[in-house]
Formats: structure tokens, C-alpha cells, sequence
């Protein structure tokens, strides 16, 4: 009977919709969309970029935010494999690693540093390694797929922690952050804010660039990919090489985003390789939602919050501290969501709108009865 | 039109040669040769297990051959995978429906038609943007008779309507030859009406191959009929030979039809 009822909706919303609505991938539909997406973006985008000059000496809360945009371009990046392409990758944690690992050695063996280039040098060191690992990953699926890019990130983890001389090995590396200049205007990256401003420019830029992607065809070929890979080879797709591309954006965005936490915390270690930097980042995919663009953002932005908030409280239970207990408390936080609300906080707001559409649907209905349905 | 008589005169739209496959001890399909002209509407019966749907796996590239040869055109595509037999211009329905369950039927069909017409890398420009492509999936809608039903999530829609759409992504990839496995199967005597109706409108250069249980079916549509029985061929002729032979009736009709 629910059923019905939620595809009469559908039909309805289609009808008032115009043609375009219908053509877009369902689960990639967020009910904000148009004006109201718009401005709510917008609204967001102006908050976050002119809280630095209204609240700018609590540098802590600066530096929280540009940590939650650096996990949200990362969660996002992610995103594209595990939500759009439906591949379940437990090691893209390799990718943050290199684009940390790539200013981090260029801070150490490079006078004179430049921002721009570092970022360039993550984004195609990220960008290569992707092209490298997804060659030999893309040739399996399922479990074999999530172990093989465990099995490179561990590797690489390996790596940095053994090669001293290259990587620092157990000491990592000290990353001072270089100036920007942009067009004879200079940003002070040492400071909090500065740094913060350029982290929402990339992440914006993140956002976009993947925006684009997901709705190019070649998005639309991953979604191909995602919900039935063997009949769109049926097709004509050789579909290794849209996942093998998919990689590589994935990779290049993943190295920005290791590059940004390099500068943000002026320091690289072997742990951005490790596999709970990977597992980190999956469960903020998922807790936000995966396949929408927003639903990534926010489960980055609400584990930081969590993770923040949680390590402030003095709440114990005899020995047990809570706040020394954060992972737990995000494993809690993750069993609740996969077992109530597996399509994470976006699932959550879609279901929460579908009630509210459902609700008013049936109220017009009960309108058009009283008018003898005649506009129907 | 007696395509019979013009076998050794042109080129075939197919050509299979000795086509065998074993899965152990079990010859599937056993020795198969056929030749189909093109614009021919070749049907392939034959009692369950005769090897019909492994004889389309063979062709459209879905499992290798244990032995034999394939040949589209003047191409050998033998070895080839079966996405590059697309490109030649093979496609296929499956007997049972694989489509894209949780898209829109206007989705489904943008993506079997972006990729012959070449833009499915396109990363530049947003899917909606392409109008000649979303032109060609209304065309390829309305000929299948599922215009009205472009937004609906495959999942949402009847069983008739997804084998319709079956037919609609087969058609998108621009075929030279379509293989059609069971493209009735399930459906009810309304819709079954309503699919013959479909496959004979198909344009007449298009080659089709089509597998089928319903013998009714089968004789509205066939010009030439080959049986399969037990994975070899059994006999070959036009549908009204079929008909009258002793030995069809004995392994076809004779398992419970009549």
C-alpha cells in the first residue's frame, strides 16, 4: 500500500518536474535542489568563508573547520569510487598519503617552496599513483578489490614508516607551510586563516570538479557501472577503463586533500597511509550517505564535530572515560546508523521529505476529492 | 523471399562454423553450423536443454567456445570480447531482464545510446546538455512504446514493460544483428500481442535472431526456423517445412505442445 502511495508520488513530482528531473540517477536527487539547493549552499559557502573575520582569534575552531573541509574533500573524493561507481576501496588512504608525502618531500629537498606547486605536485602524484594501484586493482571486484587496496596501502604505509632517508621514516617530516602569491596578492598561509581560506577554495573547487564529473555522461557511465557493470558491457562499455579513470580523479582529489592536512598540520607521518585513515574516511562516506554529493561533506563534517564535541565532555562510567573513547563512541555512532539509517544523514533528510511529501500529497488529494477531481 | 536458395551468393550477416562448448562432460552445443543473410528473421527452437540460450552466450561473447569459429560480416570474432562485438554491431536481449533496475527507463536507454555515438567519456559537459542524444532516447522510447514511462525506476516498472525496455537497449547500441532470447517469455497474451507487434516493425535491414518457446510467436515472425535438439542442429528450413517434419514433431511437439 506504502508503495503505491510513494510511486504515485513519484508520478506526480515527475509530471510537475519538467523533463529534466526524471533523467537524473534517483538516488543522486537531493531534495534541495534548484533554487532552494542553491541557496542553501550559497548560505553555507558565505558562512564558512566570512567566519574567520567575525570569530578569527579562536584559531582552534579556524583550524577545526579547515580540518572538517580537508576530511569533506577527501570523504568526497572517496565518494566518487564507493557511491558513484559502486567500488569499495579500503585503501584510499594510499592517495592522502602521497599528496601528504609529495609537499612534505618537496618542504624537505626544495628551497623557496610554492604553494601552487605543491598542490600540483599532490594532485598528480595522487593522480599517478591512482593510475598505478587502480591498474591492478580495477582487475578484481568485491572482497578481492577491497583487499587488494588494502594490501597497496599498508605497502606504501611500509614504505614511509621504513625509508628514512626518503620519507623520515618513524619521524616523519616537518612541512613549513610556503607563501602563496596570486597575482602580486599574497596569502599568509602561517596563519590560521589564511591557510583555512585556501582550504574552502580547493574544497569548493573539489565540489565542482566532481559535480561535473557525476553529471557528465561519463558519470553517468559509473553509475552504469554501479548498478549493473556486466550489461553495460553487454553495451558495448569497456568498462575497465571508466573505473580506471574514476580512479585517477578519485586519486588526484584524495593527494589535494593529504597535501591541505600536510600544511594544516605541518607535519607528515606514515599513519596518513595507515588502514584507519582509510577506514576513517569510508565511515564518513557512509555515515553521510554515499551517491549524492552532499551526504560525504556532511559525514566528514559531523565526525569532526563529534569527535570534538566527545573529547570535551568529562562524562565517565566508573574507569571508563568517555572522551578517551572517541572510536568506540564512533563505532557505537556506526553500528546505530548502518542498522537504522543505512543510507546515512542524506538517507535520513530523503526519508524525512518523502513523510512531509507523502503527508501534503495526500492532503491535496483529499482537496481534489472535495472539488470532484476535476483538475486531475 | 527464399533466402534458402541464395546461401552461397554474398556475404552472411553471421556465419558460425562447428560451434561447440562442453561445461564438463556436457556437450552444450555440439557442432553447430548456421548461416544467416542479412535483413533474415532467423528463428531457433528446440525442447528445453536443446542448448539455445548457450548457442546466444557463444555468439554474443558471454562465455567462450570450447571449439569452432564466428564470423560477423567478413570479421572473425571468435576470440573477440563481447563489448567489441557490440561495436560491430551484435546486440542481444537476455532471457532473463538485466537492466539497470535502479535508474529511470530514460537513463537506461541514455546509456546504451551515448556509447555508440561516442560521447560516453564526455567529461565536460553534463549528460543533460547532450540533446542529441536525449532526442535519439525518445525516438528509441517511442518505438518501443515506453514514452510515457521515461521517469519510472526500472524496478517500478511491469514485467512487460522491462522486456520492452530490454528491446529498447538492444536497440540503442545501433545492431546490425539482434539476437533476441525469449522476448516473450512471461508475458501475458495482451503483451505478448503487443511484442510481435514490436519485433515486426523492427526495419527490415536489421538482422534478427530470435530464440522463442511460443510457437505462435515463432511463425509470426521467422522467414527460416532452426532446431536444436540436444545441441546439434536437427534440421533447418521455412517455418511451413518445420511445420510438416516428422522428426521436429517428434522431439519439439511431441514433449507435450499437441
Amino acid at each position: 500500500m506504502s508503495i503505491e502511495k510513494a510511486e504515485q508520488n513519484k508520478q506526480v513530482e515527475a509530471g510537475s518536474e519538467g523533463q529534466g528531473a526524471g533523467q537524473r540517477p534517483l538516488n543522486t536527487l537531493w531534495p534541495g535542489r534548484g533554487w532552494l539547493g542553491w541557496g542553501v549552499g550559497l548560505l553555507a559557502l558565505l558562512a564558512l568563508a566570512v567566519y574567520p573575520l567575525l570569530n578569527g582569534q579562536d584559531t582552534f575552531a579556524v583550524g577545526l573547520l579547515t580540518e572538517m573541509l580537508i576530511y569533506g574533500l577527501f570523504a568526497l573524493s572517496l565518494n566518487l569510487l564507493l557511491g558513484y561507481t559502486g567500488l569499495v576501496s579500503f585503501g584510499h588512504a594510499s592517495f592522502f598519503g602521497l599528496g601528504a608525502y609529495s609537499v612534505g618531500i618537496l618542504a624537505t629537498r626544495v628551497e623557496n617552496n610554492s604553494f601552487l606547486v605543491g598542490i600540483a605536485a599532490s594532485l598528480l602524484v595522487g593522480a599517478v599513483g591512482a593510475l598505478v594501484l587502480g591498474f591492478f586493482s580495477i582487475r578484481t571486484s568485491g572482497i578481492y578489490f577491497l583487499m587488494l587496496t588494502l594490501a597497496f596501502s599498508q605497502m606504501l604505509y611500509a614504505i614511509a614508516f621504513k625509508w628514512t632517508d626518503f620519507t623520515g621514516g618513524s619521524n616523519g617530516l616537518t612541512v613549513r607551510t610556503p607563501e602563496l602569491n596570486l597575482f602580486g596578492w599574497t596569502v599568509d598561509l602561517g596563519q590560521t586563516s589564511g591557510l583555512y581560506w585556501v582550504t574552502l577554495a580547493c574544497f569548493v573547487i573539489g565540489f565542482f570538479v566532481l559535480r561535473q564529473v557525476v553529471q557528465s555522461p561519463f558519470g553517468h557511465s559509473l553509475v552504469g557501472i554501479r548498478d549493473n557493470e556486466s550489461r553495460l558491457t553487454a553495451l558495448g562499455y569497456q568498462t575497465r577503463n571508466f573505473k580506471l579513470l574514476a580512479f585517477v580523479i578519485a586519486g588526484g582529489l584524495a593527494g589535494v586533500a593529504g597535501a591541505l592536512n600536510a600544511y594544516h598540520n605541518g607535519f607528515v607521518s606514515a599513519n596518513e597511509f595507515y588502514w584507519t585513515t582509510s577506514g576513517l574516511v569510508l565511515v564518513m562516506v557512509l555515515l553521510g550517505g554515499k551517491g549524492s554529493l552532499v551526504g560525504p561533506v556532511l559525514g566528514a563534517f559531523f565526525v569532526r564535530l563529534a569527535e570534538q564535541f566527545i573529547q570535551g565532555q568529562s562524562w565517565s562510567l566508573g574507569s571508563f572515560v568517555v572522551s578517551e573513547r572517541w572510536t568506540m563512541v564512533l563505532g557505537l555512532v556506526f553500528i546505530v546508523f548502518v542498522l537504522v539509517a543505512p543510507s546515512g544523514i542524506v538517507g535520513l533528510w530523503l526519508s524525512l521529505v518523502g513523510l512531509v511529501q507523502r503527508r501534503r500529497g495526500r492532503a491535496e488529494a483529499g482537496l481534489l476529492e472535495a472539488k470532484g477531481g476535476e483538475s486531475l | 523471399m527464399s533466402l534458402g536458395t541464395s546461401t552461397e551468393v554474398g556475404r552472411a550477416a553471421l556465419q558460425v562454423t562447428g560451434l561447440s562448448r562442453n561445461f564438463g562432460s556436457l556437450r552444450a552445443v555440439n557442432n553447430v553450423s548456421l548461416r544467416v543473410e542479412p535483413g533474415e528473421r532467423r528463428a531457433i527452437i528446440g525442447p528445453n536443454g536443446a542448448g539455445k540460450t548457450t548457442f546466444f552466450n557463444l555468439v554474443s561473447g558471454a562465455i567462450p567456445v570450447s571449439a569452432g569459429s564466428i564470423r560477423l560480416g567478413n570479421r572473425d570474432v571468435t576470440r573477440l570480447p563481447d563489448w567489441r562485438r557490440v561495436r560491430l554491431g551484435l546486440s542481444r536481449t537476455f532471457q532473463r531482464n538485466n537492466l539497470f533496475t535502479s535508474l529511470p527507463v530514460f537513463e537506461n536507454v541514455r546509456l546504451a545510446v551515448q556509447r555508440p555515438q561516442g560521447v560516453s567519456y564526455d567529461l565536460l559537459r553534463s549528460a543533460r546538455s547532450h540533446t542529441g542524444i536525449n532526442d535519439r532516447v525518445g525516438e528509441i522510447l517511442e518505438q518501443v512504446g515506453l514514452s510515457a514511462r521515461a521517469k519510472t525506476v526500472v524496478a517500478n516498472l511491469s514485467y512487460g514493460e522491462q522486456r520492452q525496455l530490454e528491446i529498447a537497449l538492444a536497440l540503442a547500441t545501433e545492431p546490425t544483428i539482434l539476437l533476441l532470447d525469449e522476448p516473450t517469455a512471461g508475458m501475458s497474451v495482451a503483451e505478448t500481442g503487443r511484442m510481435i507487434t514490436l519485433i515486426e516493425r523492427l526495419p527490415p535491414g536489421l538482422t534478427l535472431l530470435i530464440v522463442e518457446h511460443d510457437m505462435e510467436v515463432v511463425f509470426a515472425i521467422a522467414q527460416r526456423i532452426t532446431v536444436l535438439h540436444l545441441g546439434q542442429v536437427l534440421t533447418e528450413g521455412e517455418p511451413a517445412q518445420i511445420k510438416g517434419d516428422p522428426q521436429v514433431r517428434e522431439v519439439y511437439f511431441g514433449e507435450g505442445e499437441q
